[in-house]
Order: C-alpha cells, then structure tokens, then sequence
C-alpha cells in the first residue's frame, strides 16, 4: 500500500500534468493521429524554438570570449541566466497555484498533515521548474563541451546542479508568499490571484523579451559583451557570487577536484532540499488556513431600489443583449481577458520593447528599410501587422467553446442559432477593430508611413481580418471544445487557438514572402489581396450562417 | 394560492389548441460514448398536474428534459409543446415553457439582476412586468440582497433559485425543472413547492425530475419512472399502490414491511416498488404497461 503523501504527490502532479496518451487502438482514428501528431510537432517546435535561441546565444557568447580565453564565463551567464529565470518562474508559479486552492481544500477534509499538503504543491512546482533549468543548463554544457571536450564529470555536475538550481526559489517563493497571502483576505480571491499573477506574468515575460534582445544586440559586440561579464554590467558576477545556488554550481563546474566538485553538488543539492523541507514544515499550517479561507469571487449585498431597478431592468434588443452576455463573460474571466482582449495591448508592448532594447540596431535596420517602406512594404508590414492582432485575440475561435455547457441552456431559449452566432462574430469583430487601430495606425505612424499607404493598410487589415475571425468562428462551431473544468483549456489550451494563431503567423509571412517575390506594381498587391481576403470572407460567411445553425443544433457538451 | 406570476393568458392557450407536453416514441443515442440514453419514449403531460419524473442517476431524466427543450435533438420522435412542434417551430414552442436546468452555475461572471435581464429581454418581458415578477420571488427566496453579487460568489442553493426566478420571469405556461430540489434549504425547498402547487392550480403544466421517490410521493399527482432510457412505470400514486398490492400478492416481490395498510408500511413499499422496477430495467411487467 502507497503512503498516502505518495498518493497525494502523484495527484497533484496528475492534475498539472493530465497527459492523455492515446492507446493503439484510439490511434487507429485518423483523427486522434493527426491530433496526437500536431501535438507532438508543436512541443518539438517550442523545445526547438527555445533551445535554439539559448544555443544560439551560448554559441555567440562563447565565440566571442574564446579569443580571449575567457569562455568559461559562458557558463556563468548560463548557471546565471537558469537561476534568476527559475527563481522568476518558480515565484510566478506558486502564486498562480493559489487559484487552485477551493479545489485544493477538499484535502482539508482528509487525514493529511499540513505540511504534505504545502511539500506535495512544491513538488508540483518544482516539477515545472526542474526542466527549465535543465534545459539552459544542458545546452550550454552542450555547446561548452563540443568545443572545448571537457572532462565527463563536468556533465554530470553541470546537470546535477541543474536539478538543484529551482529548489532554494521554490523554499524562497513559498516563505515569501504564505504569510502574505495569510496576511491580505484580499490576495485569497481566485480574481486577485489570477490578474495579480497574469500581470506579474506577462511583466516577466516582457522583462525575459527585453533581457534576450539586450543580450542578442550586444553577443555581436565583443566590448558590450566584456562590459556585460566582466564589467559587472547587469550584475551577473554578484549573481554568480552572492547567490548560494549559483555559486555552488559554479564551484562544482569550475573544480577540477572530483571530491570539491562533489561536496559543492552535494550541498547545492542539501541545501535546497533542506530549505524546501523547512519552508513546507514552518509554512504547512498558515497554507492549510489559506486553503481553508479562499474567496472564489466577492458577494455584493444590497438591494436593487425601486427607482435604480427602472434602469437596471431596462429591456433591450435580445442582439444588444447577447453580444453584452459574450463581452461580460469573457472580459470579466481573467483567463480569457488576460490571453485574449489584452493581447492587442501586450503585443505592441512587446514590439516596444524590442525596439528600445535594440535600439541602434533597429534605427539601423529601420533606415535601411526606408526604400522598401516606399513600396508595397509601407501598406503591406501595417496591415499584417493589423491582421496578425486582430486574430490573435482568440475570440472568435473559442466562441462555442467557452460556453461549453451552458450551450445546453442557450439553445432551450427561444433563441434563433443565427443570433447566437452573430453576437460571437460581433464581440470578436469589436476587439478586432482595436487590434486593427493599434496595429495599422500605431505601426504606420511609428515607422512614419504615409497617410495613404496607412488608409490602403486599414482596408486591407478590415479585410483580412473580417475572413480570419469569421473562419475561427467557424472552426471553433464546427468543431469546439466543449468538455473541460477550467477555463484554460477552452482558451489557451484550445487546439482552434493554436491553429487559428498559427495559420495567421503562416498567411502573413507567406503573403510578405509573395510579395516580394512576384513582380506587381505597388498597389497591385493591395489589390489581389483584398479581393482575395472578400471572397474568403464571404465564403466563410456564407458557410457560417449556412450551416452554423445545423452544427450548433447538434452541439453536445 | 392566487400568485400573480402565474397569470398567464389560459384563454390565449386554449385557442392554440392542446395545452400540454406530448413526447412521441423519442430516441437519442450519443454519438460520442454511444450510450443510447433515451429508448422509444412517450410520455403525456397533462396541464393543470404536478408531473415527476423519477429514475436513478443516469437514467435518462436529464437527457429526456434536454430534447423536450430543445437543447439537443433526438434521434426519432417528436415533442410537442402546447400543440407545437419544437422540431418545425422551435422558437413559438420555446416561448411556452420555462426551465430550470440542473446546472445552476452556467454564467458565474455575470451577476444576478443581469442573468435574469438577459432572460428576460430573450422572452421580451416589459420592464414592468420583469420588475414585478423579480421582486416578488426574490422577496420569497430571500434572495432579494443577493441580485447584485456575481453568481460565481453564490451557493448552490442561491443558484438554483435564481434559476427558479429566472424560468418564471416570462410567466410560462408549462414549467419544466430538473432536479429542482437539489441544494435548496428547506425553507426554499417548502416555498418551490408551494410555487409548483399554485402554477398546476392555475392550470400550468409543471414537469419536474427527481431521484427521490419520496419528494415525488408528496407532491406529485403523476408520475413517470424511467431506468435505462425506458419507461417503466407511468401514471398516478394511486396507480403505484395498486402495481404494489397486485404484485406483493402476486408474487410477494415488493417485501411489506410494517402493519398491512400503515402509512410508514405504503411510503417504505412505494419506495420498494421504485427501487425493484429500476432494478428491473427493461424488463417492463406486463401489469405496468397497462396501467
């Protein structure tokens, strides 16, 4: 028989890691191959996406600070990097872990000492931040070892040292955050949770934008590079001297005496599990007291007076209602509005960012695109830049999925299917419009466009994405995702997100490679695409309103 | 009771025709697990009469509810509402009925005056009559300093009457509840029945699902019982006893426990025949069908 803290860690751990894997007979379903197959190519694309960009940079750094013989410092800026990044994401996650807490609290009612509860959810954590160290590290051990064939040992504790890097952050985050919780009854609410830790979140993934931009500019430049390492620019050495899991790790890897570099790994690894183990036995009882008075969201109490209830009560067109109901109930769960609505701000934010953090490089890149800009480029970049955000909202290729079972109720009014459908289009096309604004106008004033190349950008991005959100809105009629328990996975987690995303990525960059390819005049393009965008958003419409109605009558959650 | 919620044009009624709920041999197996849900079933609901619908869970109740409302279509069969086809004009046929799904938390972000404004402007509900009804049953569910709270911050027991409210807010002629009594405090569960006693009174249909035989026993005046997707019993509590009495002597299946005749003796043999009828799925006595 298990214990049951073994029980209750291999719960927790199922619950964020819900991996279906399908069996050989589901995968004799084309459907459930081709599905499983576009899961695996994503996860290999965003493992490679992401390993390539810190390879990229190791190899760059270490390029750079070979002639000098000073490429071990790659590895500081390695140990560095995979420290403060865990630290970041083990604090952003445990925050996040809050929200779970109603549902965490039925432990409460189970003979479970406090502190396995409080050590099961840092498992959890650590379980997320474990592979992220060990991926940073892994590839800078990669790119060190292939260039300087270091001894075996240097792989090993490189590794070893990785697993122990997120532990302390983990004890750290914990001791930080359960008396504040315990502290604030307003932090206990599952709404604060989610927008405190979605706007932390996004600040550090702004920040982690601004650091590898930063980074990226000055790896070409040997003298910014030594000012960034040697300098103490950014304060990288402090980090690998002060910080005890950094500087652990860099005497285990920087020893060469095999008993050093073991006592080194052993204490990294001591250390952190020691910390990790007080903070869940100083802290398990203030986290059962919080699990225990969570506050999913605020009641109001009051009556509705006689005179407010004429205006609250107001009747209005059943069209004007249904489109409030769809802006109510994504705008108000903070898993919808912080991944889809606010992302028409975060992206320009972002694009802001890179341009400040690279700075001359852009101004540079900018001038020499300056003829181009002249051309079809100047409506072409706004406009896709226009469509590219007003699809990215993900509105309209989640609409059915996020009404999941309340489809049922919604189809027993007297509702026609075609309402229901068009108030979905109508909320996706009002976050559009914004998407539109932000993208074509804000980017054609910045890169100092001319007023009717922008007017001929905000025609097409309208076509554009008038076809995008209505083909979103069919997929996700035709085909949503109606069976889930958090909101996550009907938005982010929706594969008609990641389609929907990804094909506006592919369209426009193939529309921009087309369009430097083929000889055509300069509004020509302007032209041929926006015709081709109105057929298929006419084609889209027609097959919408046309079947929509059919697939919705048969819609089943 | 004379409630003024239950106004509703009986006149108007009548001159469209058969007022009542008439569901013709329906089917429906789902697609996804292929389990058959519902398997050829009729049922009459007559206005004017507490109807419950009783079956264990998984049964067929809720997907029974579901088709008759038009939120998902059957297989084979038809529904009609009030003389209505749901199927050729489901929007007229939609109009005729309030329901009370089982539920309760479908729009947790918004808040309670605007779910039941939804609802209300759905059905075209005057500002005036919206305002009447509101006020009146929030004032009988004691949820009247609740209507500005986001209904994620609300029990169960809080949803589901404001469920109630909202299917009563445009004064149907035919109110369909599933499982209704679920998570209510007996003050609530006392003021619901009391509601569904005044709306058959006023010559509504009220068609409600249940898994307990004794919250149908006390205020059905028919019943229908489903297991397995079939019907396996249909008609009144008088009908019941004497399928209990002809059995018990027939066959002694219904064990009599008590006094012969007592009250607890027929509640605890009512129950019996509900569990042994279920238990016998879709083996449908001969006597059943005949009543």
């Amino acid at each position: 028989m298990r214990s049951p803290f073994i029980s209750l860690l291999s719960l927790s751990l199922k619950s964020v890691f819900a991996i279906h894997l399908p069996t050989k007979k589901e995968l004799a379903s084309p459907k459930v191959l081709l599905k499983t197959f576009g899961w695996i190519v994503l996860a290999v694309v965003l493992l490679a996406d992401f390993g390539f960009m810190f390879a990229m940079m190791d190899i760059g750094m270490h390029d750079a600070l070979a002639p000098f013989g000073m490429q071990s410092l790659m590895l500081m800026y390695a140990t560095v990097t995979a420290s403060v990044l865990v630290f970041l994401f083990a604090f952003i996650t445990s925050l996040s872990f809050f929200s779970s807490a109603p549902n965490e609290a039925l432990f409460l009612t189970m003979p479970f000492k406090p502190s396995w509860l409080l050590a099961a959810r840092m498992a959890t954590v650590y379980a997320i931040e474990a592979p992220i160290a060990f991926l940073v590290m892994s590839i800078a051990a990669g790119v060190y070892g292939i260039k300087n064939g270091p001894p075996f040992d240097f792989y090993m504790w490189m590794l070893l040292n990785a697993l122990a890097l997120p532990l302390v952050p983990l004890a750290v985050s914990y001791a930080a955050l359960v008396p504040l919780v315990s502290a604030s009854r307003w932090l206990r609410r599952k709404n604060t949770i989610l927008y405190v830790g979605g706007f932390i979140g996004l600040a550090l993934a702004l920040g982690f934008n601004w650091y590898l931009q930063t980074m990226m500019a000055r790896i070409e430049d040997p003298v910014l590079l030594r000012k960034l390492l040697i300098d103490n620019e950014l304060n990288f050495a402090d980090i690998a001297n002060w910080w005890p899991p950094a500087w652990l790790t860099m005497t285990a890897i920087g020893n060469s005496s095999m008993p050093a570099a073991f006592a080194a790994t052993l204490t990294n690894l001591a250390l952190g599990t020691a910390l990790a183990a007080a903070a869940a036995t100083l802290f398990g009882r203030s986290y059962t007291k919080i699990l225990a008075n969570f506050g999913e969201l605020a009641a109001v109490k009051g009556k509705i007076g006689k005179s407010q209830a004429q205006a609250v009560f107001a009747p209005r067109p059943v069209f004007i209602s249904l489109v409030q109901r769809e802006l109510h109930l994504m705008n108000r769960e903070p898993m919808y509005f912080l991944n889809g609505p606010f992302v028409i701000v975060l992206l320009p934010v972002i694009l802001a960012i890179s341009l400040i953090a690279q700075g001359q490089q852009i101004q540079q890149a900018l001038q020499q695109l300056r003829p181009l800009l002249d051309g079809q480029a100047g409506y072409l970049i706004p406009a896709g830049i226009g469509v590219f955000l007003a699809s990215s909202t993900s509105i309209a290729c989640t609409a059915f999925s996020r009404d999941a079972k309340a489809i049922y109720f919604l189809k027993s009014l007297p509702l026609e299917p075609r309402d229901i459908i068009a108030a979905k289009l109508v909320h996706a096309l009002l976050f559009a419009a914004l998407g539109i604004v932000f993208g074509v106008v804000g980017v054609g004033l910045l890169l100092g466009i001319r007023l009717v190349d922008i007017a001929v950008a905000l025609v097409l991005a309208v076509l554009g994405a008038v076809a995008l959100n209505i083909c979103g809105l069919v997929i996700d009629t035709f085909w949503p995702r109606l069976s889930w328990e958090n909101p996550m996975s009907a938005l982010k987690r929706n594969p008609n997100t990641i389609i929907v995303i990804l094909g506006t990525m592919g369209l426009v960059a193939g529309l921009g490679a087309l369009s430097a390819t083929l000889p055509f005049s300069k509004y020509s393009f302007a032209l041929l695409y926006g015709t081709v965008f109105l057929a298929a958003g006419i084609g889209f419409g027609v097959l919408l309103f046309r079947k929509g109605s059919a697939f919705l009558r048969q819609m089943e959650p | 009771m004379g409630v003024p919620i239950f106004a509703h044009d009986a006149n108007a009624q009548k001159k469209a025709g058969k007022l009542m709920i008439e569901l013709t041999n329906i089917s429906k197996t789902y697609a996804k697990s292929g389990t058959k849900a519902v398997d050829s079933l009729t049922l009459c609901i007559p206005d004017g009469a507490i109807f419950g619908f009783l079956g264990p869970n998984g049964a067929g109740k809720t997907t029974t509810i579901r088709i008759m409302t038009g939120a998902i279509e059957a297989d084979s069969g038809s529904v009609l509402i009030d003389g209505i086809d749901l199927a050729k004009e489901p929007m007229e046929a939609k109009r005729r009925f309030g329901l009370v799904p089982d539920t309760p938390d479908l729009f947790s972000r918004l808040r309670a005056y605007e779910y039941l404004n939804f609802v209300a402007d759905v059905y075209g509900v005057s500002a005036s009559d919206r305002i009447t009804v509101i006020e009146e049953l929030a004032a009988r569910f004691e949820l009247s300093d609740a209507l500005k709270s986001p209904i994620g911050s609300m029990s169960r027991g809080m949803r589901m009457k404001l469920n109630l409210i909202a299917s009563l807010i445009h004064k149907p002629h035919n109110w369909i509840l599933d499982e209704p009594i679920v998570g209510l405090d007996p003050h609530a569960a006392f003021a619901l029945k009391e509601l569904m006693r005044a709306h058959a009174a006023s010559g509504g249909t009220v068609f409600f699902s249940t898994h307990v035989m004794e919250v149908a026993e006390r205020i059905c005046d028919k019943l229908a019982i489903i297991n397995k997707g079939k019907l396996v019993f249909t008609g009144d509590l008088e009908g019941l006893r004497e399928l209990r009495e002809s059995r018990g002597r027939l066959s002694g299946q219904v064990p009599l426990v008590g006094a012969p005749g007592s009250k607890a003796d027929l509640e605890e043999s009512l129950e019996a025949l509900f569990l042994a009828l279920v238990e016998e799925g879709e083996q449908v006595p001969e006597e059943v069908s005949k009543l």
